[in-house]
């Protein structure tokens, strides 16, 4: 009676949200809150992100499109890992804003999600029920990222294959 | 194509040509003169739109929790809305009748409290020594220019005159609800298009800072009206306690005031104790008032302030008083009260664009644990 009044347009954009590690265990009502709150943008292909050695300001989210993470390797480049929707990247700025490990290029038309580190802070502090969760699984993917130092590991949706 | 690419190049050659006869501070001072000039005339309109803008902040946390319960935005902000009104007709119905009395003869005894208050500041002068005709005349001041609408003392009231005062209050209650509501509707769509307007290699820099801002600014602006909020319930306690007259109109007007920085709580406290005066016509009534309202300071300093803004509010005394007195210069009692706002959130703006961005980055992270993060 009243579907008029609800969004139904965000359930895509919910559905993969709800898949995203870091925010593993979160209901939907803080879900949506995220997806409200949070900074948008499209990036056009070969549009870069970031760049290796900027200072790190904030974690990614793809919810469309993919992104190449790129490392110098001497002349070129070197592909660390393609990232597809439900992907995250850029975790580190959310902790100490320390500088880019590597750059972050969109490969073709990719839509982000940006949770800036000043946002992650004001969220820890007012909302004990998405901080405690989502510190949690932060912590939970640097564990897992420093025992197995392994790219499949750390990106568990690469489509490079 | 080619006719674009034409004017595109007599614009930049015309640009050029500018720039060569002028320099850059000439114009740079042209278009602060125009910004200032534009906004001494539109100064009504500026003074809605910042309002607007200040209202439909504070409303948008209420919005965004609508909307996080699975309400479209447009819906939430319609049912935000009837709430609202729904709020104002039932507080009108609530408190009109006492509201209403208060007011009216508040405002039909203010010839006879200013005659008072003359005739008993002239008795005290004369018998007093002339000095006291400095009092006089910082008493005449305040009731004049803060505590009684000037136009209401020895004024005739012709229509030009009422026109003048009435309409920017009337333009006022009409646009800001109009504004805010297309504000709050439409803040997601015009963020969509701010983002797409920036160049990805500006993005991170950028829209932290503007993410920092409105962290630190929501927390502020929230933090205020909390603030005035619990400051104008304890006046009217205090005072309907006191058994002072009118406790609900000073009420909201020591809520109001309390925006401004030290001159506020003073007209306010002021404003009471002439009152309470006139009321009891002893000293100890308005002493009474006097130690409420210190009670009052003290708790909104000591406990209020840190709880609801907390230490976003960081600035110099002189610059608040600066920024007061510049406020009241161009745009009146509204300009007061919007003064502290605006300088503390240019401040910051500032703090993050300018200072903080010339901090050195965080130390790298060692390399075994950011091999593979980014």
């Amino acid at each position: 009676m009243f579907g008029w009044a609800f969004d139904n347009e965000s359930k895509p954009n919910l559905d993969i949200l709800s898949e995203v590690r870091l925010f593993k265990g979160l209901n939907k009502v803080l879900l949506r809150r995220l997806l409200i709150e949070l900074f948008e943008k499209e990036y056009h292909a070969g549009e870069i992100i970031f760049s290796e050695g900027d200072k790190g300001k904030a974690l990614y989210v793809v919810m469309s499109g993919v992104v190449n993470i790129v490392k110098k390797d001497g002349p070129g480049d070197k592909v660390l890992a393609s990232l597809g929707p439900g992907s995250y990247f850029g975790e580190l700025a959310l902790i100490n804003e320390s500088p880019r490990f590597a750059a972050a290029v969109a490969v073709e038309e990719t839509y982000l999600l940006i949770m800036y580190k000043s946002y992650f802070d004001n969220l820890i502090k007012g909302n004990s029920r998405i901080s405690s969760r989502v510190l949690l699984n932060l912590a939970e993917c640097l564990s897992g990222y420093i025992s197995s130092r392994n790219v499949k590991d750390a990106f568990p949706r690469d489509i490079s294959g | 194509m080619d006719n674009r690419k034409d004017i595109h190049s007599e614009l930049v050659k015309g640009i050029k040509v500018v720039h060569h006869k002028m320099p850059l501070w000439v114009l740079s001072l042209i278009l602060v003169s125009v910004i200032f000039v534009s906004a001494y005339h539109a100064s009504d309109l500026i003074i809605i739109l910042i309002l607007s803008g200040v209202l439909a902040y504070i409303l948008s946390s209420v919005i965004n929790k609508m909307q996080s319960l699975g309400l479209k935005r447009k819906v939430a902000v319609v049912l935000l809305y009837l709430v609202l009104f729904g709020l104002l007709i039932g507080g009108e119905a609530l408190l009109s009748p006492y509201l209403r009395q208060e007011i009216g003869t508040f405002y039909d005894r203010v010839p006879e409290f200013s005659r008072q208050i003359e005739s008993i500041v002239k008795q005290q002068s004369t018998d007093a020594s002339k000095d006291f005709t400095v009092m006089e005349q910082v008493i005449r001041k305040i009731l004049r220019e803060a505590v009684i609408p000037g136009l209401l003392i020895n004024q005739t009231l012709d229509f030009s005159s009422v026109f003048g005062y009435a309409a920017p209050v009337v333009l006022g209650l009409i646009l800001t609800p109009f504004f805010v509501f297309f504000l709050l509707k439409d803040w997601p769509e015009m963020l969509k298009r701010i983002m797409k307007w920036i160049p990805p290699a500006y993005v991170e820099t950028t829209v932290s800072a503007m993410s920092e801002i409105n962290v630190l600014v929501g927390r502020y602006l929230r933090g205020l009206a909390i603030d005035c909020l619990a400051v104008g319930i304890l006046a009217t306690c205090g005072l309907s306690l006191l058994g002072i007259h009118y406790p609900i109109t000073l009420g909201i007007l020591s809520g109001c005031a309390n925006v401004i920085p030290y001159m506020g709580p003073l007209i306010a406290c002021i404003t009471a104790s002439l009152i309470a005066f006139i009321q009891f016509q002893s000293i100890g009534a308005v002493i009474n008032v006097l130690l409420l309202y210190t009670a009052i300071k003290l708790t909104d300093d000591l406990l209020i302030q840190p709880l609801t803004i907390g230490k976003t509010l960081s600035l110099h005394p002189m610059l608040l008083v600066i920024a007061i007195v510049t406020g009241e210069k161009l745009f009146g009692v509204i300009g007061m009260i919007l003064a502290v706002p605006i300088v503390t959130i240019t401040l910051k703006i500032i703090t993050i664009f300018f200072l903080e961005r010339r901090r050195p980055a965080a130390k790298r992270a060692p390399e075994a644990a950011s091999r593979m993060i980014v």
